[in-house]
């Protein structure tokens, strides 16, 4: 029979336990408080020295503080952020300090008879302790953010926001953290196990998952590398990730439930295990498996990417290599010598054979994913991405969005299309073992390191599938690698696929275009070319534009005065129009596609295109061109638009010919005085100054001389703006 | 009451306890005596709830003492060698004690800090082992344990404190019904403060007794007999230890004079002396009954 203890009573043992704990760690608090206090002069005393020093000023303001994003240049939000971010690394290092302090009760006999032997539950003593560790590291670093709140509201530019947001993060990442330790403090016998152990976690979990995630992404092609990002997957056991401050929802279970399952297991715990290796032996265990597995996964995969016995014998072989010798060290350091090495050994071999037979149905395709492009007729509906023609609003087929657009496109022949340009893409391939090793490599940091993540950050191409069975089956190919011999292997692969078929059919228009899907917040080019019927023998027949909406001069979006209603009417009755033609129109519809690639970044369509249009469509009355995306062209290495403004669409550019047979867009253009009777352009005539016949040929010379990219844009530049 | 029932509490491959069964009477002080690793601490711990038992239970006043605040509330367990932090003082002790034991008492408090020389404020982790006892003692008896478990007290006091800790105790046993259970190797000392002593030995109890019982119940004889008898003679007079040089015996005979005196006569010894057995003794010659090669070890 066992007695209840009131809340009161025990709420007043906590506090008794709190007091007692802060008489134990006050020289760590005066250490944490000194230390606080001089980093916080020190940068007061810099800043304000130094303020007026632009060079420092403008240095220090680049910094983005452990990934504070500092918008601010002004001397107190440097002082502010230098400072904030010294505290919170201060913070999280005494963290560590308190909390191993406060849970050594468990691992130390005599304190293990003391506290063993006091009227107070176990269960509670260990909540008690817990929320001890908490107080005394939150509490302090509240303080100190709070003084530097007061200093820059007083020096004029208070930040207070940013600091709530930085100390709710602190918060997180502690409570997380020493929830984590506890329950590992209540499974080890000694604080080096504890603290081993921790650190061990924290670093063998996220480096484990990312080689899984290697592993897959590398194997898989066509696996979206995307879910891996911010995935609670990536860092499930890693609670100084809470640090980050995502996630918050399943950091705040975790910490309840490593705090529900610490204290149940105090309760359970036997104090004679204080001072021996452990006191519950699972997390040994897990910690003995994740290390060696990572180890394994190390040697392994670097033996088979640089081709050891073929490449998967070398993996086996690396992992074997690497795994036993690791799994006896950490063996040897926890029991500190070969006690039950023998006994718990079993764990090392299943862990051989798992990974082993999990990265060979992964490299040699077990479940033929790699080959896998559903049958048409098994196709409800379907999805097709194309970097540059394809229009999606919230950025890119990627992630949730990729599975959206399985339901886009319900036409047959489109859909057959878009099979078809799949199965010619995944029937190219013939990625080696040792390939699919190397590419583990680029897979394992694709979304988190900068190099490899404007690779992988869009797809060149996506397909995504309704199956009839209700099934959603999605893939993403990029055509680029880091590395030469895989980049032109996928160069190679990818460049050949022909997706015309795809991108010109009237499905994959009415799904995808700009012109029938985007919004208007994310057009930044929406013109009409057409003629303006003054040619003579002298003189050059202008193409001309009647701007709708366009980029200026200094990359801003400017919108005409009724541009919404423009573009709607346009888009309207393009779309009818789309609808009712007939095969042989919707094919004059597409002839301009080949030639906007680059200029309408610009709203600009070169004079050259005036030839090729008449001489492909001489039934050509216009064009009708639209770009989305943004504007900036210093991003146009980056298809997604993450810059600072807000149009987040996907970079898209296209251009339709208007045939005399699109009626209803020809009356809207006209109606809206685009066009006049004679279907010659009417407004915003453009050139200002027309060009000779002569100077025209000689600027098309020049511009056959180039043939990249960049040479085109800064041509471009130079002679239109 | 304190009730022991088969307890058993094992550390990997040996057992510390093996079954062990014994019940202590409030008002009592129990004296726990045994050999090196014979258990005596282990049990000390098992009835301060600070480990549990694999088998059988412990319970104090009717409930078992597992995890059981309430009840450790009215005990107070001095382990041999009791825990401080480095800034530990009587006061800041006094002030956890406070509020985790129902009973603490202010005036026992200062009382005690006044009959022992030591400074309230002053760190208890730079005192002496003598001191840091002396300490511990004043924080278990300001919380008024209505069960005190003390492993090795006198160790490290001097003679005059032992007496002073030997009154108080006994004080409070008479005065406040405290239950007190010593365990210690210090036989002079447990006699004088013991009122039963149980002796342990490899995790089982060999005997249980009230000290006076235990005393008078064993008597060392010295004998010199001029026709050596049978060994079935000393069977029959119980004897449990026996030294022999020529025809004079050195006997440890379980029983009193009226009992074994007799028989002892027909024999018509040359000489003969009973006398009774200190503690020490008693233990040797229980542990040597026992399997102790007390001997050979001396």
């Amino acid at each position: 029979m066992t007695q209840k203890t009131s809340f009161k009573s025990r709420l007043k043992q906590a506090l008794s336990f709190f007091r007692s704990d802060l008489k134990a760690c006050t020289p760590l608090l005066v250490v944490f408080g000194l230390i606080s206090a001089v980093t916080v002069v020190i940068c007061y005393t810099i800043c304000v020295v130094l303020g007026e020093d632009l060079t420092f000023t403008t240095a220090l303001s680049s910094i983005n503080f452990l990934g504070f994003t500092n918008s601010g240049t002004g001397i107190n939000e440097i002082f502010q952020y230098s400072s904030a971010n010294l505290i919170y690394l201060i913070s999280i290092i005494f963290t560590i300090i308190y909390t191993v302090r406060i849970y050594s009760y468990l691992h130390n006999k005599r304190k293990a008879d003391l506290y063993g032997s006091l009227p107070i539950g176990r269960s509670t003593l260990y909540v008690t302790k817990t929320a001890s560790a908490y107080l005394m590291s939150i509490l302090p670093t509240l303080f100190f953010l709070g003084v530097i709140s007061i200093i820059t509201v007083c020096t004029g530019n208070s930040v207070i926001t940013e600091l709530s947001a930085m100390f709710l993060k602190i918060c997180l990442g502690t409570l997380a953290s020493i929830s984590f330790f506890g329950l590992i403090a209540v499974c080890c016998g000694t604080m080096l196990n504890s603290v081993l152990m921790f650190v061990a976690v924290c670093v063998a979990y996220p480096l484990s998952a990312i080689f899984i995630k290697g592993i897959v992404v590398g194997c898989f092609d066509g696996f979206y590398v995307g879910i891996f990002k911010d995935s609670i997957i990536m860092n499930a056991l890693n609670p100084l990730a809470a640090y980050d401050g995502i996630n918050i929802i399943y950091w705040l279970i975790f910490s309840v439930v490593c705090i529900a399952l610490g204290a149940f297991l105090a309760k359970k715990r036997k104090a004679e295990r204080a001072q021996s290796a452990f006191a519950f032996h699972l997390p040994c265990y897990i910690i003995k498996v994740l290390v060696s597995f990572l180890a394994g996964m190390f040697l392994g995969v670097l033996f088979a990417s640089v081709n050891v016995l073929g490449g998967y014998a070398g993996f086996v072989f690396g992992f074997i290599l690497a795994s036993v010798p690791v799994y006896i060290i950490v063996h040897l350091i926890l029991y500190r010598g070969f006690s039950k090495l023998i006994k718990t050994s079993i764990p090392l071999g299943a862990l051989i054979i798992v990974s082993c037979v999990g990265v060979a149905l992964c490299c040699f395709d077990a479940f033929g994913y790699n080959n896998y492009v559903p049958k048409t007729q098994d196709i409800k509906s379907a999805g097709f991405y194309d970097a540059n023609s394809n229009y999606q609003a919230k950025g890119s087929a990627v992630g949730k969005n990729l599975k959206d657009m399985a339901d886009d496109i319900t036409d047959k022949n489109t859909i057959t299309s878009i099979s078809e340009a799949h199965f010619k893409l995944v029937d190219k391939r013939n990625y080696s073992v040792q390939n699919k090793f190397r590419n583990a490599w680029v897979s394992m940091f694709k979304d988190n390191v900068p190099l490899f993540n404007e690779i992988s950050k869009n797809p060149d191409y996506a397909f995504a599938y309704t199956l009839n069975n209700g099934h959603i089956v999605t893939r993403t190919y990029s055509a680029t690698s880091v590395f030469d011999e895989i980049n032109d292997y996928l160069s190679s692969t990818y460049n050949g696929l022909d997706t015309s078929d795809i991108i010109y059919s009237k499905g994959y228009i009415k799904a995808y275009s700009p012109l029938v899907k985007a919004e208007l917040k994310d057009i930044n080019t929406f013109i009409v070319a057409g003629f303006d019927g003054k040619v003579t023998d002298d003189k050059h027949p202008d193409f001309v534009i009647s701007k709708i909406t366009y980029v200026d001069d200094d990359g801003t979006v400017k919108y005409t005065k009724n541009s919404k209603k423009a573009t709607e009417k346009i888009k309207e009755a393009f779309l009818k129009d789309l609808d009712n033609c007939s095969d042989e129109d919707f094919k004059k519809t597409v002839q301009m596609t080949d030639y906007t690639d680059y200029a309408l970044d610009y709203a600009y369509i070169n004079y050259g295109e005036y030839d090729s249009l008449k001489e492909s469509e001489p039934d050509a009355v216009c064009v009708i061109a639209i770009a989305t995306g943004d504007a900036n062209p210093y991003y146009d290495e980056v298809r997604n638009m993450d810059s600072d403004n807000s149009n987040t669409a996907a970079r898209t550019q296209i251009a339709y010919t208007v045939p005399k047979s699109f009626k209803n867009t020809i009356k809207a253009l006209q109606e809206l005085g685009i066009l006049n009777n004679k279907l010659y352009m009417d407004k915003d005539y453009l050139p200002s100054e027309s060009t000779s016949y002569e100077e025209y040929t000689n600027y098309c010379d020049d511009y056959d001389d180039y043939d990249s990219t960049s040479d085109v844009y800064s041509y471009i530049d130079d002679s239109e703006y | 009451m304190i009730e022991v029932s088969h307890i058993t509490k094992s550390f990997g491959k040996i057992t510390a306890v093996d079954d062990f069964t014994l019940d202590i009477n409030r008002g009592s002080v129990l004296g726990i005596v045994g050999s090196n690793g014979g258990g005596k601490s282990t049990l000390l711990r098992l009835m301060a709830g600070v480990f549990d038992a694999d088998k059988g239970e412990i319970k104090i006043n009717g409930q078992n003492i597992s995890d059981n605040p309430s009840v450790k509330g009215e005990c107070f367990f001095i382990p041999d060698y009791p825990y401080f932090s480095n800034s530990s003082t009587l006061e800041n002790t006094a002030y956890l004690y406070r509020s985790l034991y129902p009973n603490w008492s202010e005036d026992a408090f200062k009382h005690y800090c006044s009959v022992f020389p030591i400074e309230p404020d002053a760190k208890i982790i730079d005192m002496s082992k003598g001191m840091q006892r002396q300490a511990a003692l004043i924080l278990a008896l300001s919380t008024c344990p209505r069960y005190l478990l003390l492993d090795e007290i006198f160790d490290g006091l001097d003679p005059v404190v032992r007496q002073l800790v030997k009154k108080i105790l006994i004080d409070n046993v008479s005065v406040n019904d405290m239950t007190v259970v010593v365990a210690s190797h210090n036989l002079r000392e447990l006699e004088e403060l013991c009122d039963r002593i149980c002796l342990i030995h490899k995790g089982k109890l060999l005997l249980e007794r009230e000290i006076d019982e235990i005393k008078l119940g064993l008597r060392k004889v010295q004998v010199a007999f001029t026709e050596v008898p049978d060994n079935s003679f000393f069977e029959e007079i119980n004897v449990i230890n026996m030294w022999r040089n020529g025809n004079i015996f050195n006997l440890t005979i379980r029983g009193t004079e009226d009992d074994f005196m007799p028989k002892l006569e027909e024999h018509k010894p040359l000489y003969i002396s009973a006398v009774p057995m200190t503690l020490e003794e008693i233990f040797i010659c229980e542990m040597g009954a026992a399997g102790y090669d007390a001997e050979n070890i001396l």
